[in-house]
């Protein structure tokens, strides 16, 4: 995990890309680029195609900065958001499959969660989420893992798994509710 | 669809988690733009799932990424959109900036050409009784697209040609913006241009005022031309 950048940082230098300052993109690209670019190369498994979409990021990054809204949440969770429906629809887009080796599926049952970044901002939300996705059992915390951080459909989710899709629909679905449940404040 | 706190929950958890594909998930995405409730749920799950995303291991990125960037964002800048603001348009180091992104797409931009997806043939962009002005290239997954000028093809009295997409479903056509009059120019298309590519037969071409249609709307159809559906 990358030293993750101050929030408040984050939120100024969208606030001067809204204006067209791109030094402030180019700030931006340097804090946040490593860790994009790690969640994208995660989702697509391929450099070249992960370095093409994190450039696309940062050119919707440019584009919709005056969208961003502090309110609803944090800057870092915004650009993540973006990357990660920029690998999606790569994903879609090129029919790319996602394969994952055994060691990758075993990998999955632990937990990956960062919960002990320096700053407490994501430290606690860090670490309520290990606490929670503590709590399902192994087989659906495996779903979401799988689903968030690799990138897997439900039916490849099934298919790697050796499970019915439909089981494994209902796992992510209670997997999420009872998320949900354990997560509201 | 009537959509319900419940619902919006979970279609939102859905998006965040990555499961909701396709059609459902661009559905979604629409909602968002429309309902401040589904943007809150979304915006809620992106958050609680947020450190899962964190807990991926950062890679190093390259000088020639960020120079990329840059050039995107000149053909971004150049391309599809009105154009800025008097007071915004090139002058002193803006100039300077430019012509050092130009510098660096004669030096480079061959190779980041060629690390793109493949390019399909879209549509050739053909007046009547005339002969082709324009090849327009799409990527694989439809997310960009090139327009290629073939010689100089300036619309007369300072006015702009635009492209557009006819919704295969029907309704008002769709700008994928102006025409480059010499040259070629790589744009990225929004998530809504690309659905309606994906599904549409036909572009057309308009003559507007220049920089493009005021109205959101062809100011005068010049020609339409069918989509390439081979590739």
């Amino acid at each position: 995990m990358a030293d993750l950048p101050d929030n408040a940082e984050l939120e100024t230098l969208l606030e001067r890309c809204a204006a067209h300052d791109q030094a402030a993109l180019a700030a931006l690209y340097a804090r946040t680029g490593p860790q994009l670019l790690g969640i994208l190369m995660r989702l697509l498994r391929q450099r070249a195609l992960a370095e093409d979409a994190l450039q696309d990021v940062f050119v919707r990054v440019w584009q919709q900065a005056g969208q961003f809204d502090a309110h609803r949440g944090r800057a870092l969770a915004w650009l993540v958001s973006i990357a990660r429906n920029r690998a999606i629809d790569l994903q879609r887009g090129q029919r790319l499959t996602v394969m994952l080796d055994a060691a990758e599926l075993e990998g999955a049952e632990q937990l990956q969660v960062a919960g002990e970044s320096e700053r407490t901002e994501y430290r606690a939300a860090g670490r309520a989420l290990q606490h929670c996705l503590g709590l399902l059992g192994a087989v659906q915390r495996r779903c979401l893992v799988l689903a968030y951080q690799h990138g897997l459909t439900q039916e490849r989710i099934a298919r790697s798994l050796g499970e019915p899709l439909g089981s494994v629909k209902s796992w992510v679905r209670r997997g999420l509710q009872s998320l949900r449940e354990c997560l509201q404040p | 669809m009537n959509y319900d706190a419940a619902l919006l929950e979970r279609l939102a958890a859905a998006h965040a988690l990555g499961t909701l594909r396709g059609r459902a998930r661009a559905r979604f995405e629409r909602l968002c733009t429309q309902r401040s409730e589904a943007r809150a749920a979304r915006h809620t799950w992106e958050e609680r799932l947020l450190p899962m995303a964190l807990a991926v291991p950062a890679q190093r990125v390259s000088a020639l990424l960020w120079s990329g960037i840059r050039l995107r964002l000149a053909e971004y800048d150049a391309g599809a959109h009105a154009p800025p603001p008097r007071a915004l348009r090139l002058t002193g180091l803006r100039w300077l900036a430019a012509a050092s992104v130009l510098a660096f797409a004669l030096l480079f931009g061959d190779a980041l050409w060629q690390s793109r997806p493949d390019w399909r043939v879209l549509a050739d962009l053909t007046p009547p009784n005339g002969t082709t002005q324009w090849h327009v290239h799409r990527s694989a997954d439809f997310s960009r697209l090139r327009v290629i000028s073939i010689g100089e093809t300036a619309a007369p009295n300072g006015r702009s040609y635009e492209l557009w997409v006819l919704p295969a479903a029907g309704g008002n056509p769709v700008s994928l913006g102006l025409i480059p009059a010499r040259g070629e120019q790589l744009r990225l298309l929004d998530e809504r241009q690309r659905m309606l590519l994906m599904s549409a037969t036909t572009v057309a071409v308009s003559v507007e005022p220049g920089g493009g249609s005021p109205t959101g709307l062809p100011t005068q159809v010049a020609f339409a031309a069918a989509i390439d559906r081979s590739g």
